[in-house]
């Protein structure tokens, strides 16, 4: 009876917005768990958005994108769909380098081409939205494609910090 | 084509997108709680027909424009923005975090009134605490100093670690982009001006660009005296000239601030920073009475307290050879952090010379002067 009654409690507070400040400590472990689950939610690496954004300026470089992706650690993560937010983005978007990148990083559902009256297409919104959005490089290398010079990407960071000869 | 300063363009609704006008329009209407006031420029007052007597018209400003002349040093950093921006920053880094939480209003303002699904770019965005701030919004934020990307990064937001003087983004990316209490830090015009032609460079055409910078002008004048203004030597070694010559001058403005409330001199234990007279290299020296000085760069002090962890590591070598001082009085470690804080007017004239945008909105808050600028080609 017990088990049954803890394990309830556990599943309310899992589903519950905010932890319940007044479980008393018996709880305190699935409170952490519970703050855990939601600070990893909340971790985001470099989504191929940034990559699609992301150039060269290097001193010299004429055309720095896109960079080059070099792949150690990949990761999928779920996000928010957000319509908006996708038709106002895909006029930008370069859509050969984002076909491109995701390909490099392991998706390659998106079309060749594409043009806005796709736009329309729940489907595509949500490949588009896949690789937009939920397609994190979590450590590797972005690479001038003129130059070589990497720049590195640790924990989702890129360092796109040049050296003083670059600039 | 320079910049026309002009009022917001309230009577062009036609071939406006829907996207633009939708800010433009929240941006008139919380221009009424701004407190902006007058500015001047080249001695002019301001015409009276304007049609908002809170925001005049403004001529034209011609400013000779000198990017042609900046060469590779101005986006070399200064060593003075290396060590006393960039260092310190790095130093105090979860200090410095976890005593900037207040968000300002009219930032809060400007990117709620962007429309769902806009991408923000934060150029200089310190320890994130903007980031994400509209949730229908994708912000992207960048710092060159990598201890606070990675607070803005444990924090879930998207960042990357790169200069505003020189943005790794590509051409008319953004919708909007922030760049918050960021130029001050900058010790030369042509750098200031370089990170403002980013801002407008990485945003879209109709895209908006909120600057904020540290006003000379403060509401809190006594602050002041807590800062140790730089001497013109000191100065010289580190920044060089601090404008132009031949640039614009900036009417001083009859406003109530004292410059009698300079101080002489802080105590600032290294003995450098000595009060100087007037700065011949300053082109912001009208209206001043004579044997005053106009002073515009200071060391604002950053106090980390002792108890603080970092205290242990990094500030104890950077109090050993003389980077950072003890104050046992405060219980703190003192960094120095460059300012060039903005006199009223200065800002518009930074933007004068960029092409391809206007100037939508201006204001005083909190004793920064802000502006929003929009790219319009």
């Amino acid at each position: 009876m017990t088990d049954w009654r803890s394990a309830s409690r556990a599943q309310i507070q899992l589903d519950s917005p905010e932890p319940d400040h007044r479980a008393d400590h018996s709880k305190n472990k699935v409170q952490f768990e519970w703050l855990k689950l939601k600070y990893e939610d909340k971790l985001r690496r470099m989504r191929l958005l940034t990559h699609n954004m992301l150039s060269s300026n290097i001193k010299g470089v004429t055309n720095g994108f896109p960079l080059l992706i070099e792949v150690e650690k990949v990761v999928e993560k779920a996000v928010d769909f957000n319509a908006d937010f996708l038709r106002n983005m895909f006029a930008m978007i370069e859509w050969n380098a984002l076909v491109e990148a995701s390909r490099t990083v392991g998706y390659s559902e998106l079309p060749e081409n594409a043009e806005s009256s796709m736009l329309d297409s729940d489907e595509f919104l949500q490949k588009f939205h896949h690789a937009l959005l939920e397609l994190h490089l979590e450590e590797g290398a972005l690479v001038c494609p003129e130059t070589g010079r990497k720049f590195t990407v640790n924990k989702g960071i890129p360092n796109m910090l040049l050296h003083e000869d670059e600039v | 084509m320079n910049v026309a300063i002009s009022r917001p363009r309230r009577f062009c609704t036609k071939g406006v997108q829907a996207f633009s006008t939708a800010i433009l329009h929240t941006v008139y209407q919380w221009r009424g709680l701004s407190t902006m006031k007058e500015v001047g420029i080249d001695g002019s007052s301001t015409p009276s027909n304007s049609f908002d007597e809170n925001f005049p018209v403004l001529p034209p400003i011609a400013v000779k424009n000198d990017q042609k002349s900046l060469s590779s040093k101005v986006q070399a950093t200064p060593e003075i923005e290396k060590k006393y921006v960039h260092r310190v920053y790095d130093a105090i880094a979860p200090h410095f975090s976890s005593t900037r939480f207040a968000k300002w209003p009219k930032v809060q303002l400007f990117l709620n009134s962007l429309p769902s699904g806009s991408l923000i770019l934060d150029a200089g965005c310190g320890n994130g605490k903007y980031l994400g701030l509209n949730p229908n919004c994708y912000f992207i934020g960048c710092d060159i100093s990598a201890p606070l990307i990675n607070i803005c990064s444990d924090k879930g937001n998207e960042v990357l670690v790169a200069d505003a003087v020189n943005l790794p983004y590509r051409t008319g990316y953004g919708d909007a982009a922030i760049s918050i209490a960021v130029l001050h830090h900058l010790s030369t015009e042509s750098r200031r001006k370089k990170a403002v032609d980013e801002l407008l460079r990485v945003v879209k055409t109709g895209g908006l660009v909120l600057i904020t910078v540290w006003a000379r002008e403060q509401e809190d004048n006594t602050l002041l005296n807590k800062w140790t203004p730089l001497a013109q030597k000191y100065l010289a070694e580190w920044v060089g000239p601090s404008s132009p010559r031949g640039s614009p001058r900036v009417r001083s403005s009859s406003s109530s601030f004292s410059l009698q409330s300079i101080p002489e001199t802080e105590v600032n234990g290294s003995g450098v920073v000595q009060l100087n007279s007037i700065n011949e290299d300053c082109s912001l020296d009208s209206g001043i009475e004579k044997g005053n000085v106009y002073q515009q760069e200071y060391f604002v002090p950053w106090h980390l307290p002792y108890h603080r962890a970092e205290v242990s590591g990094a500030s104890a070598d950077a109090v050993a050879n003389g980077f950072a001082r003890k104050d046992d009085k405060k219980g703190a470690v003192v960094y120095n952090r460059y300012y060039h804080v903005f006199s009223e007017g200065e800002l518009e004239r930074l933007v004068s010379g960029v092409d391809g945008a206007v100037i939508v909105d201006r204001f005083y808050d909190k004793s920064n002067w802000c502006i929003i600028l929009e790219k319009t080609s």
